[in-house]
């Protein structure tokens, strides 16, 4: 592979937003296989259009558009071939304290499950609100909807996260016991 | 929600539910090794030439079909200035009286011996050029530009013995067109496997990508895309796996077109260990 001198500046945003489309490319269905050659396309895109991209806008509404984008062609090309997504592995009785691997992997598969019991509109919500930090009017521009919309929607979605752990937890004592 | 987003419209999470989220965050987020080799990737693809290939590829799909949309009109426009030029030159009396007659030669196919026999507004663009050819010197008939574009089996059916003149003159314009619009859907049913071959690829199924590209080598050993056929059998082989008829097809694609514009996106076909 040729050596290539790295622009600054690209780079710079590569390295601040790389983990946000890898997890928003995964969000959206993107298999895990494909995440790596998936996310380069983004920035691919990126590099491309970068002088689209007003001073005034937000990153990340931005990167979230392209990345839905390049998801899109995804799914069309793997129609015919792409197999059901891994089943969502159901969250466990257990609930050990988050200071292992096993543990955090169980933690991780419970946000996942719960993630999967949403619907779409619900589930972007709230992960690009509480997973990724974005503000009500970033989503609103990313998803194109309106700010009340959004804001509709993450407290319904946050209303049933709370529930699901508080299940959680009560299963947790109660195998503790 | 981020601390710049002033009027939060809900309650913030728990803590336990942001510690749920924080770990499912970090579960999901690629590696640091993940991110190294991406970036690379990245800018290895922005700036290799064969990063363009797609666009390269359209491209010449577009300037191919241009350029013979442009010799079919030319040819037909040739083809009438000539028919009109001789129909004119059939109707002047001086002209016509060598040839009266003539038409007996045509076994029938020649309906009319002089143009004079019709009125002119009564005759059809087709009768007018039988007409006009019936009236014609005998010479030997010139080979059409478009021949040069024509597929081997079109070029050996031009080859033929020729027909009475005014038969063959008479359907001079179809044949002018058949060689060039047989070159177009040509260069469709190529593009089409070609397609074929890049959607199997993209898809993972090799074999289909195999079988399309062989298919197209069957049919257009020479054709226009041979060089994108090659070039993408060589990707092929090389994801499944088969490295040294790969790297056979690279070394002998390089020995062979090294000015190819495929010729760099060849050269990275299996380039990394």
């Amino acid at each position: 592979m040729p050596v290539i001198a790295p622009d600054p500046e690209f780079a710079s945003l590569y390295h601040r937003h790389h983990a946000f489309v890898w997890r928003i490319l995964r969000r959206m269905g993107v298999p895990a296989a494909a995440l790596d050659d998936a996310t380069q396309d983004v920035f691919v895109v990126v590099h491309r259009r970068r002088d689209d991209l007003h001073a005034d806008a937000s990153v990340r509404s931005w990167l979230y558009g392209i990345a839905r984008r390049v998801a899109s062609d995804i799914h069309r090309r793997q129609r015919r071939t792409q197999r059901k997504l891994e089943a969502l592995p159901t969250p466990t009785d257990a609930a050990p304290p988050l200071d292992d691997a096993v543990a955090r992997s169980e933690a991780a598969d419970f946000v996942r499950s719960f993630l999967g019991e949403l619907d779409e509109g619900h589930r972007m919500v709230f992960v690009l609100a509480d997973v990724e930090g974005l503000t009500a009017p970033e989503i609103a521009q990313a998803l194109g909807l309106k700010v009340n919309t959004v804001y509709s929607r993450l407290r319904n979605a946050r209303r049933r996260f709370e529930r699901a752990v508080t299940r959680r937890t009560a299963r947790s004592k109660v195998s503790h016991v | 929600m981020s601390d710049r987003d002033p009027t939060p419209p809900s309650p913030p999470l728990s803590t336990a539910a942001q510690e749920l989220l924080r770990v499912f965050r970090d579960d999901e987020s690629p590696s640091e090794l993940d991110r190294q080799r991406g970036l690379k990737s990245v800018q290895a693809r922005l700036h290799e030439p064969a990063a363009n290939d797609g666009h390269r590829f359209y491209a010449k799909v577009v300037a191919v079909t241009v350029l013979l949309a442009a010799a079919v009109l030319l040819a037909v426009k040739a083809v009438g200035a000539g028919v009109t030029a001789l129909a004119s030159q059939a109707r002047d009396p001086a002209m016509e009286a060598p040839y009266q007659g003539a038409g007996t030669a045509e076994g029938g196919r020649v309906v009319e011996r002089t143009p004079s026999a019709l009125p002119r507004r009564a005759r059809s663009e087709p009768e007018r050029a039988v007409v006009a050819v019936a009236a014609e010197p005998v010479e030997p008939e010139p080979v059409a530009p478009e021949q040069e574009l024509a597929a081997p089996e079109a070029v050996a059916a031009e080859s033929e013995p020729a027909a009475p003149v005014s038969r063959s003159r008479a359907i001079a314009p179809a044949r002018a067109r058949a060689p060039a619009q047989s070159t177009v859907e040509d260069l469709q049913v190529e593009l089409s496997l070609i397609k074929r071959a890049r959607a199997a690829k993209q898809e993972g199924r090799l074999d289909a990508g195999l079988s399309a590209l062989a298919e197209h080598a069957r049919r257009f050993p020479q054709g226009t895309l041979s060089d994108e056929r090659r070039v993408m059998k060589a990707e092929l082989l090389c994801a499944a796996g088969r490295m040294t008829e790969a790297r056979d097809l690279v070394r002998r694609f390089l020995k062979q077109r090294a000015g190819s514009a495929l010729a760099g996106r060849m050269s990275g076909v299996c380039s990394r260990p």
